[in-house]
């Protein structure tokens, strides 16, 4: 384990007052340490909400949550998890992470960077105050109107929602342009854009859709804020409007959304598999070609969310999500075929990568179902998507996301964190995923619908129900038993030193935490693996065959 | 004639392209320029989810549109012909401001931003008084969907040509002040792409509101 | 940095695997029948078997899918286990590899397009002569159904079946009407939503629709199977999205006859909204004026009136979109809730007469919309 030698000026600077370093910071690493820890918060309010909502599910009749507070519960779960846990967390890794993978000192933009984290906390309280105010929000994440005009939504809550979500997108089009001009701008030299990390590119596609997504969502916003407060009658059909309109503006930005959240998985993930598989990425070429493909693919999917309408031209629809399974398939092969004939060792970010892989790839199957348009008309807004939805967003992005944890917790701490836990917590996970989530294809197949505070004693849904409210509680148990380790490895011995992992890119080739400035000095960088190349010069290709390209497993 | 890369070190920044451009006036030389761009990006498609809508809302209440209340007009005025000719010149005023920092004219860039500064805010005046013409001739944002449309859509790109014209003032101040030259002027020219940026969007919007309908 | 796992290791993770494997088939061996599975039920409509036959095409190919690369999974992982510290092969990728993992399920997924586009066309068909017409009309938070409603119900978007149809069933709280249609025949579905989008979802059809105000939705159905079936909305649509029920009764072509005659004769026998009550004469002197102008409240929410009389509640709906009554707690002899019927539609006023009440306080409610809520104190 190589440790690099610092220059002695790296620790000259010491700040007047910690909190105040910490709130006028410009480090693109501090900044990625409050994204993740915010997200985190995030998280775990969002899940109680889930947790609340399993426990009244659970049985039928009302235990704890009445309607009222129900459709708030599941309108503020989806928000949260998406718009404060899902986004600001990989965008908080992203922002550790990129320059570092590029060899940069930092952002293009970091003081533009310190204000894109900043508005997140300020409007997830925002957002959550509205539980003080009158009611949150309560037409669901997807707040269609006209349930969500003034006439039938009438506390501010819906408002609130609106104002968080417009500023929080104002966010994530500045990180967009932040991330995009580092990564055009800032790379090391030698490192062309075919020699960047994965997770580099997946971040840059990440934020092509951002930038051009979210704007989109933030008119429609402001055209229902418009509605709400100032007379407008955009999506009121009654005065000329278009009720529709509503589901068109917000699924053109929802569903670049969905693979918002989870192409840096994707990119965590080929980050994750190599290093401890010992090989290279398998088809590094064709994997950016997917995730390109995917990007673009991914405008032009999105009324699939309204087949049910009658109102959208059908055939076009359901060939695109089709043909966007293509691509995902693509990297599924290529990360199995990264850990064939490797040498896999599974500590813990192994362990939930693996997992994300069982588990994506149901989430993902799911979804051809669903491009079906036939099978869609029968499962859309029933709990067949409450599980295709959470077996790519858990299954996946959050698998992910704790992979990520365990991955980079020592580059940004020094530190381990408890592997010993890490299994536990990992086994627990992965089992109460399937225990929650998989029974909601059963339910929704036999009729259960989706947003509904209860169902009929007599529907044959209970026991299902209660299986996936097990589930759930295990799942809290996971995460709790998740935040614990990290607690804990706080206080722990810095004995990761650089590269712990024997890992492949250039956040391995800095000390475990970086200095503020990133690198002392770089090394060569003459493929995608140069901390592999500088340990083992001339090994990162395949014997030469007559075939030129390696053998086929 | 000296160039200034034969006199100064070869400076990221500092040396000329083949054509006497300062080195990084070419947008993806140049990160600032490269974010302004980006951002310009994320603004037409702010803008497309407003022209969306519009067109969506026109087609679903075709033969009857703009569909009015009773009694109310619209229709292109003496006031919205000036403003469009004068937010139109404004950009060729701008772009010869840009041209003369190139080229290490000082005066002639204040005296170009500053021109347009006068003409943005002229713009705004004008605008605001054609507002206030329609609505007293009936079209009104709670009036009727293409009161709605029409102002949240003019509404907005109002509120973006007084960021602009803030941000032209900025540069005006800096550039009075002494700090651009030849070489070193990227926050001018940033600031001019923003300024033909919402130009164009307001070429596009009145081609919708007034010439196609 | 782990050592090369040993022998007993490798035995303890492949009986974890056997395990595992065995758990998963034991459960669904000993799956219990009566829990929902993995089949969607029955359907009960011609095109309802048209979806299943398609989803169990996909269901299988989604198996195999499943299968083989879990299977893949889990042998990678079994298999290349690290051992000793020596690099693998550094193979960098495979041009047939990739072709083949893209051209194989692209042909996959575009044959399964083509055959679901068929089946589509086969659900999304139109009758042009269907046998019977039905209107559904979605309102917060249950549905009115109009049977014989006027040809203009095709693209009207707000309707009023009880006044323009043969005869209309309206259901109210969780109580759905129950909607008869005649098996074997087509049955043309008309949606039309008064307030909010809801969608009309018969698991059994394996088909839903969503009711869009400013659009009427329609669709087509063949009812194969005589039965009644229930339905629900789809489609949050508010407080009460899931109270929404429904049921749908197929019966034969006698029998539905029998039906429909029925309910004509009940329409016609009342046919303007009346006082309803404890019976007697309405009251003279002045009735109780009540109001609602939304689905939020009443616009009063305290009234006062006599005690030792019925009492004439005279309820204008102000509400433009949706219809409301007035109810009161406990005021019927026996202790149940005196009940406003019929509902007064938006713009009506209705008037309902209670029974004498003792002094005291009575909360009172609209049944459709239990959040409009009040006090009435007699005295």
């Amino acid at each position: 384990m190589a440790t690099t030698t610092l220059s002695p000026r790296a620790s000259a600077y010491t700040a007047r007052s910690r909190v105040l370093e910490w709130l006028t910071t410009t480090d693109h690493k501090k900044i990625g340490i409050m994204y993740i820890t915010t997200a985190y918060i995030f998280f775990l309010l969002a899940g109680l909400m889930a947790l609340g909502i399993r426990t009244e599910l659970a049985f039928p009749g009302t235990q704890i949550l009445d309607p009222a507070l129900y459709n708030q519960a599941f309108t503020m779960h989806g928000t949260t998890m998406i718009f404060f846990f899902v986004m600001p967390m990989l965008a908080g890794f992203a922002n550790y992470i990129v320059p570092l993978q590029i060899g940069a000192a930092d952002m293009a933009f970091p003081r533009i960077n310190a204000l894109s984290f900043w508005i997140i906390p300020f409007s997830g309280v925002l957002l959550f105050s509205s539980f003080l105010l009158g009611g949150a929000a309560n037409g669901g994440w997807t707040s269609y109107t006209p349930l969500s005009e003034a006439t039938y939504s009438t506390t501010s809550g819906q408002d609130l929602w609106l104002a968080a979500l417009i500023l929080s997108g104002v966010s994530s089009i500045m990180g967009a342009i932040n991330f995009l001009a580092t990564t055009f701008r800032l790379r090391a030299p030698g490192m062309t854009m075919l020699r960047m990390p994965i997770f580099t590119w997946t971040v840059l596609v990440t934020n092509v859709l951002l930038l051009f997504a979210v704007p989109v969502l933030a008119a429609g916003m402001l055209m229902l804020f418009i509605d709400r407060n100032y007379g407008g009658s955009f999506f009121n059909p009654a005065a000329g409007g278009d009720t529709i309109l509503w589901q068109h503006i917000f699924w053109f930005f929802g569903h670049p959304e969905v693979y918002i959240l989870i192409l840096p998985a994707f990119g965590i993930i080929s980050e994750v598999i190599p290093v401890f598989s010992r090989k290279p990425l398998f088809g590094y070429k064709a994997f950016v070609i997917a995730t390109v493909s995917i990007g673009v693919l991914g405008f032009g999917v999105w009324a699939h969310h309204m087949f049910t309408t009658g109102a959208v031209f059908l055939p076009f629809f359901s060939i695109t999500t089709f043909l966007i399974a293509v691509p995902t398939g693509v990297k599924m092969f290529n990360w199995i075929a990264t850990m064939w004939r490797g040498k896999i060792v599974f500590h813990t970010p192994m362990l939930f990568a693996v997992g994300f892989l069982a588990s994506f790839l149901i989430g993902g199957l799911d979804g051809a179902f669903s491009a079906s348009t036939p099978i869609d008309f029968a499962l859309q807004d029933t709990y067949w998507i409450v599980s295709h939805l959470h077996y790519v967003l858990f299954g996946g992005s959050a698998l992910a996301i704790m992979a990520a944890t365990y991955y980079w917790f020592p580059k940004m701490t020094g530190r381990f964190l408890s592997e010993r836990i890490g299994k536990v917590q990992f086994w627990i996970v992965l089992i109460a995923t399937q225990l929650t989530f998989f029974p909601m294809h059963l339910l929704g197949l036999n009729g259960m619908p989706r947003r509904i505070q209860d169902y009929a004693p007599n529907a044959g849904w209970q026991d299902l129900n209660v299986l996936a409210t097990i589930g759930s509680f295990g799942l809290g148990l996971g995460v709790a038993l998740m935040m614990w380790n990290i607690f804990a490895s706080l206080r722990g011995p810095k004995t990761a030193g650089d590269d712990p992992w024997e890992g492949n890119t250039l956040e391995w080739a800095t000390t475990s935490p970086p200095p503020s400035y990133n690198f002392d000095h770089l090394p060569e960088i003459r493929s995608e693996r140069p901390v592999f190349d500088l340990r083992h010069p001339g090994a990162g290709h395949a014997p030469a065959l007559t075939a030129g390209d390696g053998a086929k497993p | 004639m000296t160039t200034p890369s034969e006199v100064l070190p070869a400076v990221h920044g500092a040396e000329l392209t083949k054509d006497g451009h300062p080195y990084g006036s070419k947008p993806i030389e140049n990160t600032a320029l490269l974010g302004m761009l980006l951002f310009i990006a994320s603004e037409i498609m702010f803008f497309a989810g407003l022209f969306a809508a519009y067109f969506d809302i026109r087609a679903k209440n075709l033969p009857h549109w703009p569909a009015l209340p009773e009694g109310a007009e619209f229709g292109v005025t003496p006031v919205i012909i000036a403003a469009t000719f004068i937010l139109i010149s404004s950009s060729a005023v701008i772009e010869w401001g840009v041209i003369r920092i190139r080229r290490g004219d000082r005066r002639g860039m204040n005296r170009a931003f500053a021109l347009t500064v006068l003409m943005g805010v002229t713009f705004l005046a004008l605008e605001a008084t054609d507002w206030y013409i329609l609505a007293s001739e009936g079209v009104t944002l709670s009036g009727s969907v293409f009161g709605s449309l029409y102002f949240t859509m003019t509404g907005f790109h109002f509120a973006h040509v007084l960021g602009g014209v803030i941000g032209i003032s900025i540069m005006l101040g800096r550039g009075v002040s002494g700090q651009f030259s030849a070489r070193h002027h990227t926050a001018a020219e940033a600031v001019s792409y923003y300024w033909h940026f919402v130009d164009v969007v307001w070429v596009l919007l009145f081609a919708t509101f007034y010439i196609l309908r | 940095m782990d050592r090369a796992p040993g022998r007993r290791r490798n035995l303890a993770l492949v009986v974890a695997a056997v395990i595992t494997v065995a758990a998963i088939v034991g459960l669904i061996v000993f799956y219990p029948a009566d829990w929902p599975g993995f089949a969607p039920p029955t359907p009960i409509t011609v095109t309802g078997q048209d979806t299943e036959g398609i989803y169990r095409v996909v269901f299988t190919i989604a198996a195999i899918i499943f299968l083989l690369v879990e299977g893949l999974i889990l042998f990678a992982v079994l298999r290349y286990r690290r051992t000793d510290e020596e690099l693998p092969v550094q193979t960098h990728g495979n041009m047939i590899a990739e072709a083949a993992w893209t051209i194989v399920p692209a042909i996959i997924v575009i044959s399964l397009f083509f055959l679901s586009i068929s089946v589509q066309n086969k659900v999304e068909a139109r009758s042009p002569n269907p046998d019977v017409t039905i209107d559904v009309v979605g309102f917060q938070w249950q549905w009115t159904i109009g049977y014989g409603c006027p040809a203009s119900y095709a693209t009207e978007t707000t309707v009023q079946p009880a006044t323009d149809c043969e005869f209309s069933l309206t259901g109210l709280g969780s109580e759905g009407p129950d909607i008869h249609v005649p098996v074997g025949q087509t049955v043309h579905f008309r949606l039309h939503a008064a307030d909010v989008i809801h969608a009309f979802y018969v698991p059994k059809f394996l088909y839903k629709k969503d009711v869009i105000p400013g659009r009427v939705n329609n669709f087509d159905v063949i009812v194969e199977q005589p039965g009644t079936y229930s339905g629900q909305c789809a489609e949050l649509c508010g407080l009460s999205h899931a109270e929404m029920f429904f049921t749908l009764t197929a019966e034969d072509a006698g029998a539905y006859d029998a039906w429909y005659t029925q309910q004509v004769e009940t329409a016609n026998a009342s046919p303007t909204p009346g006082p309803s009550g404890s019976g007697g004469p309405p009251p003279a002197g002045s009735a109780v004026d009540v109001s609602a102008s939304n689905a939020t409240a009443f616009d009063q929410t305290t009234l006062t009136a006599p005690a030792g009389a019925p009492i004439t509640f005279r309820f204008a709906n102000k509400d433009p979109n949706v219809a409301h009554n007035f109810s009161i707690k406990g005021a019927n002899a026996d202790g149940s809730d005196f009940i406003g019927l019929p509902l007064a539609q938006p713009g009506e006023t209705v008037e309902y007469v209670s029974p004498a009440l003792a002094a005291g306080t009575y909360p009172y409610y609209c049944s459709v919309h239990a959040n409009m809520t009040g006090t009435l104190t007699v005295q």
